[in-house]
């Protein structure tokens, strides 16, 4: 069981414009690298990932709970992570709440595509 | 222990990037550069065993520091250290000098190093479009073998 994580805000606070290509993750995303954020109501937005991007998912400075970012090959996540230097989650539970979100989106995730990096710094886990 | 992404390259335009791109995408990595190969080599005796991922330039600038101290050596010099040692990470080149880059690639496949090779192109364009989706990648998929080693069963203390 996997309980969703509190609010954060963006360590970047500037209050950016929501990117154009933003929009709720669904199964019909083409195959690439994304970011993703979550919004407050538990939806996941995505953007084509590029440099410093988080913080234009939501935009306006909106908090998240939770952020990182994804690439999809075939059709399928093949890996999804809690990667993000506006937001640094850094919970797994979070990251597995994430990926039941995206499933229930419309999502299809490989196995052992869930990866978690610590806050730490230690080396990144297969979550599942 | 903290894991290191650890940067041979002497361009501080190029450096600024890497610094900024990896900390945007990998926050919880120590970023170590070196300009020089001796630098370099001298740190990884020590570290490469907590080294996530290495990337490597070739051509290296005498700047005015390491003037003083002699030559700032090359890439090739660091990839040949890196074959004489157990592959650890992934390793990527990135350099315009395709020649002297092949020739790493040879000298670190040769001893088992899993290595990526990128030309430089557009100024800095390809550090965001290029290296960083490269980096990543090679991270993230790290992560699978890691994981299987800290979760493998270990013998129950006495």
């Amino acid at each position: 069981m996997t309980q969703p994580t509190r609010l954060k805000p963006p360590l970047d606070p500037f209050p950016y414009p929501q990117d154009t290509r933003s929009c709720p993750a669904d199964g019909s995303l083409s195959d690439g690298l994304y970011a993703y954020v979550q919004d407050e109501l538990g939806l996941h937005w995505i953007v084509p990932d590029g440099p410093h991007i988080h913080p234009k998912v939501l935009g306006g400075g909106r908090l998240a709970l939770y952020a990182g970012d994804l690439t999809i090959a075939n059709g399928m996540v093949i890996d999804l992570t809690n990667l993000s230097g506006t937001f640094q989650f850094d919970d797994p539970d979070g990251l597995l709440a994430a990926a039941d979100q995206f499933e229930r989106q419309g999502l299809m995730i490989s196995a052992e595509a869930v990866r978690f990096f610590p806050a730490d710094g230690s080396p990144p886990r297969v979550l599942r | 222990m903290r894991q290191s992404i650890a940067i041979l390259e002497d361009n501080d335009d190029r450096i600024a990037a890497m610094r900024r791109y990896i900390a945007d995408k990998f926050p919880f990595f120590e970023l170590r550069v070196f300009p020089t190969a001796p630098e370099a080599i001298a740190w990884l005796r020590d570290h490469l065993s907590h080294v996530i991922l290495i990337s490597l330039d070739h051509d290296l600038e005498p700047s005015s520091e390491s003037q003083a101290d002699g030559d700032p050596g090359t890439g090739r010099d660091v990839a040949d250290y890196l074959a004489s040692q157990r592959p650890q990470c992934p390793v990527v080149i990135h350099s315009t000098n395709v020649r002297a880059a092949l020739a790493m690639e040879g000298d670190l496949t040769e001893s088992g190093w899993q290595v990526e090779r990128i030309t430089p192109y557009d100024d800095l364009a390809w550090v965001a479009e290029a290296w960083l989706p490269l980096a990543r990648r090679l991270i993230v998929v790290s992560a699978k073998a890691v994981a299987r080693t800290v979760d493998a069963p270990t013998p129950a203390a006495d």
